[in-house]
């Protein structure tokens, strides 16, 4: 071994620039998918932090089933002597309103509407409201069990005190209300150690916008402010602010902290919480202990281990998982296909030299195993340098978003030793192919004449092997059928995903000769050069340039299946929802709420009032990674159909609310009909709190876009039980089959006459003594969305433009080879009279049909990537939309390729062009 | 003793077959300094590629004293070259991105044998053959004569029984060429080497001992060049060539 090592050492040193391109690309490989897993890993040790303090540490609980039950607080001493169990607490959650009074600084409102307001800013009276959820627990144990972070002052010890979370603080301060959004949700919190900060005075006017907004920014709910309980029909309640909590990671609503005898009093109840939290002894099986205490606790009460409540994230995180290995097999895939297509190239260069070693005595495993070692050097030292590159930028994007990903900077091992061992194994995967060749070549063949053809016949044979494997992955996707989800799902990932990228890979050989052949002549007129000498320079190297064109088009492909997925999906699922006008929502929200909508004539058009249950159905998702629920979403028919504008698939209004109205009957989302065939007269099974219920479908409709308003305001919870569209029915059949009464959401139609801002403040104002979390607005939330899913394909273009920037390396490895493969013929040219300028021009139009050829080849396969998603969307999730590949990121794409291609291949042409031609012909000695 | 007894080798080239010998049968004394020659085309290279066992014959047999070179296996073959073979070629001797010494130490790096004794061997070669200033240079900075000297150098490392050279000075100058043919002839008889040297150029064959002439792939005559010069072993060559 130790002369393939001289060899292999020897070879990469007396190469340092063009090994040092090919390690640049590993390392750029290496340092994303180290930066990915450690990202990822960083999102889901958030997400887990979230799940302690949503979820907590309990391993059981015990809850009434429905939202309006409660547990008797008596039971938990019972509980406390259950055997098996180590500890055992209660808490009690509600949500209620909170409001305070504080000056604020504002400017005068102009006399016509659209006018900006100007003059000073006066000195006026604010009242700043919020509902948010807040919790008590009975004693200690309970924060244990689900820790809160203090960020300035206590958790509360007497009845009328309070904590409150950075994002409830907001909420109640003066600018957050001065930035709300139309939807709803609220500002970012940053810097929530200012909320213990006591408010300054206010002056009764100031000049300067910055100094109102200074000033208004320390006005409102701090530490030591009094904030009040505000409702219908009861006193009002002080309770003082005593200490400021984090918000909890990733979001979620408004939160707040009592003790257990102040929510009492608040509620008016005593001797109910709303769940008992278990933690088992070590070695007692939770589920055993569940199924022996079911019988005792009868049918009031809901027992079940905790592991059903995260099992969704954990599904979900497994998930990310298989995403992440997926994405990185792919990326280091790719890494190797420019090792690959580096080594083959540097072995073509070194045919004769090889061929002088066997016949001075070098064997062919020696020359094998060297070669193998220099794919070896190149993984290792390209781990070496990525893998840390990686984790910096992951550190970076750490510190930069600490606020949305509070765990900060995660290294997980397993990330780690993916990238490092992944980026190996590509360095010597890469070089397995050169080193295959070195031990079938024999001697005499090396040293025979430097320039040798390839047959048409290899490109055919390569275009052949490349259809079948694409031909395979558009059979397999286009073939299933509905309910055969699953099994599309697995086939994609382990042949439909591997044929695509071999097959558009091999296929870039045939594809860049084609290419060649119809675009070098009008490139050469363009660039000035002979006929025949560029169209004859690629096509004496098809592989070589073809695998180059096969590893640049990887991050355009990427670019553009991601947009013209992402574009389908916003215009023909998102684009088709009709959202209500307005909508208001709460945690249980009573019949007044509906009623004081109703009164609200100047602004309402109409209201109906909505239940959300969400529940468990197999419908969607890949069973064996996520268990998605469906939000059973209950109303009064009558008035639903009147206002909510829907489109029906199967079936129509008046025979479905006739069917409605007898019971046991709903109305599914087409989504349903689409990936599991379920329609009109099928039946609709679902669990809800471990118990079965069967629903006859009466028909089938496009979705209002309810359940997703309904994620949207528990954005960041979600996570612990997502649920994918939805089926409607009565709010009869909520209350007799699942038990469940509470109005969540009331969707509101807006009069044509008002605008959206007058409406929601009106709204928020009138209901917020109802207990309401927010009101919003339907437009903005459906422009936030879009907003937001814009915004993610973005962050996945920079992604394909870095993978862009790892294929660049290898296309200027393979200028660098190229030129020095025929630093002879070039010599020759400027013998005979070419200028420098020609030969800059003949290489940078070798480089243009590289980039032609890989943004062909990128936007095809990125086409058939977005096909085989959107039937992945249809069969798993029942999402249709429709292929329309979007012209502007595709030409932006396309710019990019060649812009990157060009850039790559500069450096080397500018080398080539201030070369005398002694030292061109000079190649020739040796 | 090199011999070859009734060898035919031939070649594919495109759709056509090629005969590139048609059974030569020779005996090479051994030690000394012997050429074959012949026509482009004769064959000549391609009995040189069979005796380095670079290839094998479709029929016949081939001995370099007792070893039976056309039954070796591929590995057999590739320790023959190390140890007991040298091969110069016209040229592309020389690994480019290697120095001289370098160059001269690779079938040691190749064996794996000892780096000290290797590095004792390749000075002492490289100052026989005059090139021991040029130890540090990369073959470009060398000039053609001195290529082809370090490209000697490191096929004597091992101390060969036999060294074949392929047109050594096809690429030199008549002035390096000349001192190339004399340094052959000094190698072959310092080192106790049979050294055969494939040529097409009389004033080449005029140093060695005995010329074997082949044409049409077949082996036709065997010059004896005492006595004779350059211009003489010209004549013979000319007649050979045309009674045949």
């Amino acid at each position: 071994m130790r002369p393939a090592w001289r060899l292999a050492i020897r070879n990469v040193s007396a190469r340092r620039r063009r090994m040092g391109l090919l390690g640049a690309a590993v390392a750029l490989s290496a340092a994303l998918i180290a930066a990915i897993a450690c990202a990822m890993a960083a999102v889901n040790a958030s997400i887990g932090m979230q799940l302690e303090t949503v979820v907590g540490k309990a391993d059981i609980r015990i809850a009434a089933p429905g939202r309006t039950a409660q547990v008797p607080l008596e039971l938990l001493e019972t509980v406390k002597n259950w055997q098996g169990v180590r500890l055992a607490t209660a808490h009690l959650e509600a949500e209620f309103p909170l409001a305070i009074d504080a000056p604020a600084l504002q400017q005068a409102r102009p006399a016509s509407r659209g006018d900006t307001p100007t003059g000073p800013f006066m000195r006026t009276e604010r009242t700043l409201r919020v509902a948010p959820l807040v919790r008590a627990v009975v004693d200690q144990a309970g924060w244990d069990l689900r820790p809160v972070q203090m960020l300035a002052g206590r958790l509360p010890t007497q009845p009328d005190e309070i904590a409150i979370d950075a994002f409830t603080a907001s909420r109640l301060s003066v600018l957050a209300q001065e930035d709300l959004a139309l939807n709803g949700i609220g500002v970012v919190v940053g810097d929530p150690e200012r909320f213990a900060l006591a408010p300054i005075p206010v002056p009764e006017s100031v000049e300067s916008p910055s100094e109102a907004r200074r000033i208004n920014d320390r006005q409102g709910a701090r530490l030591g402010s009094v904030v009040q309980v505000r409702r219908v029909l009861a006193p009002p309640i002080d309770l003082t602010i005593v200490g400021i909590t984090a918000r909890p990671p990733l979001g979620g609503r408004p939160r707040g902290f009592m003790t257990f005898e102040g929510v009492s009093r608040v509620l008016n109840r005593s001797g109910q919480v709303t769940e008992i939290e278990i933690l088992v002894e070590p070695g007692v099986d939770p589920v055993a202990l569940v199924e022996s205490r079911k019988a005792q606790l009868g049918e009031g009460l809901l027992i079940q281990t905790t592991a059903r409540v995260t099992s969704g994230v954990e599904n979900n995180l497994r998930s990310t998982q298989l995403a992440f290995i997926l994405a990185s097999i792919l990326g280091l895939l790719s890494a190797s296909f420019i090792i690959l297509t580096g080594l083959n190239t540097d072995f073509a260069e070194r045919r004769r030299e090889l061929a002088v070693l066997r016949c001075i005595g070098a064997s062919k495993t020696q020359l094998a195993q060297s070669q193998l070692l220099i794919g070896l050097i190149l993984g290792v030292g390209g781990a070496a340098i990525g893998v840390p590159i990686g984790v910096g930028i992951a550190a970076v994007i750490s510190a930069i978003f600490h606020a949305e990903i509070p765990s900060g900077l995660q290294v997980p091992l397993s990330g780690v030793l993916m990238s490092t061992i992944g980026t190996i194994a590509a360095g010597v995967l890469g070089a397995a192919w050169p080193a295959w060749r070195t031990i079938r070549m024999s001697p005499l063949e090396g040293l025979a004449a430097r320039a040798t053809s390839i047959g048409g016949r290899a490109i055919v044979i390569c275009f052949i092997v490349a259809f079948a494997l694409l031909l395979t992955h558009y059979l397999l996707v286009t073939l299933a059928g509905p309910g055969q989800g699953q099994y599309l799902f697995w086939g994609y990932v382990f042949i439909g995903l591997p044929c695509l990228f071999a097959g558009y890979f091999l296929m870039g050989v045939p594809a860049t000769w084609l290419v060649t052949r119809v675009a070098a002549g009008p490139i050469s007129k363009l660039m000035g050069l002979p006929p025949s000498v560029l169209r004859r320079s690629v096509h004496a190297t098809p592989f070589r340039f073809g695998f180059t064109a096969g590893a640049m088009m990887a991050g355009l492909a990427l670019m553009v299946a991601i947009w013209t997925e992402g574009g389908a999906f916003l215009r023909d699922w998102l684009g088709k929802m009709q959202f209500p006008d307005a909508f208001v929502s709460g945690l249980i929200l009573p019949q007044e709420a509906q009623d004081k909508v109703d009164s609200m004539t100047e602004y309402v058009e109409n209201s109906v009032a909505l239940s959300v249950i969400p529940v468990e159905t197999d419908a969607f998702g890949v069973r064996a990674l996520q268990r998605y629920q469906t939000n059973f979403i209950a109303f009064d028919p009558d008035r639903f159909f009147t206002m909510m504008d829907v489109t029906w698939v199967q079936g129509d209004e008046p025979h479905a609310i006739e069917e409605m109205n007898k019971g046991g009957a709903v109305i599914v989302a087409r989504e349903f009909l689409t990936a599991q065939g379920l329609g009109m007269g099928d039946t609709f099974k679902c669990r809800f709190e471990g118990v079965e219920h069967q629903f006859r479908i009466v028909g089938v409709v496009t979705s209002p876009g309810l359940e997703l308003i309904s994620r949207f305001f528990n954005i960041g919870e979600e996570f612990t039980a997502q649920a994918m569209h939805a089926v409607f029915g009565t709010r009869a059949d909520a209350r007799e089959k699942l038990g469940v009464d509470a109005i969540r959401v009331i969707s509101i139609d807006l009069r044509e006459d008002v605008s959206d801002a007058d409406a929601i403040a009106a709204l928020r104002r009138e209901l917020f003594p109802y207990g309401i979390a927010d009101a919003g607005s339907g437009r903005a939330m459906k422009h936030d969305i879009v907003e937001f899913v814009h915004g993610t394909l973005l962050v996945f273009s920079g992604i394909a433009v870095m993978a862009m920037l790892v294929a660049c390396f290898g296309v200027a490895n393979l200028v660098v080879a190229g030129i020095e493969l025929r630093r002879f013929e070039f010599g020759v040219l400027r013998a005979v009279g070419a200028m420098p300028g020609l030969l800059v021009r003949l290489v940078l139009g070798e480089a243009l049909l590289i980039a032609l050829s890989a943004s062909i080849l990128g936007t095809l396969m990125g086409i058939q990537a977005a096909y085989a998603g959107t039937r992945l969307h249809a069969l798993l999730f029942g999402i249709l939309i429709n292929l329309e590949p979007p012209v502007v990121p595709i030409l932006a794409g396309w710019g990019f390729v060649f812009v990157l291609t060009l850039a790559a291949a500069l450096p080397p042409v500018r080398r080539l062009a201030k070369r005398q031609p002694r030292e061109l012909l000079a190649a020739m000695r040796g | 003793m090199i011999r070859c007894l009734d060898v035919t080798k031939s070649y594919t080239v495109g759709d056509r077959k090629v005969q590139a010998l048609r059974g030569v049968t020779l005996e090479i004394p051994t030690p000394g300094f012997f050429a074959i020659m012949g026509q482009s085309g004769s064959g000549k290279s391609t009995l040189l590629h069979l005796l380095a066992a670079l290839d094998r014959p479709d029929s016949g047999e081939l001995f370099i004293g007792d070893k039976p070179v056309h039954q070796l296996t591929d590995k057999q073959a590739t320790l023959f070259r190390r140890r007991e073979l040298g091969i110069v070629f016209q040229q592309f001797n020389l690994i480019p991105t290697l120095t001289a010494r370098e160059n001269v130490e690779l079938p040691g790096v190749l064996a794996g044998e000892d780096a000290k004794w290797v590095a004792e061997r390749s000075t002492e070669l490289m100052t026989d053959l005059g090139v021991i200033d040029r130890a540090h240079h990369r073959p470009e900075a060398l000039s053609g004569g001195e290529q082809q000297r370090v490209a000697i150098a490191r096929a004597l490392l091992f101390s060969p029984r036999v060294l074949l050279a392929d047109e050594p000075t096809g690429n030199l100058d008549s002035a390096s060429s000349q001192k190339l043919w004399g340094l052959l002839g000094r190698v072959a008889q310092s080192h106790e080497t049979t050294v055969v040297m494939v040529t097409h150029e009389p004033a080449a064959a005029a140093h060695c001992q005995s010329i074997f002439v082949i044409r049409d792939g077949r082996m036709t005559t065997i010059i004896n060049t005492e006595g004779l010069d350059a211009a003489g072993v010209a004549a013979r060559y000319q007649e050979c060539l045309s009674a045949s």
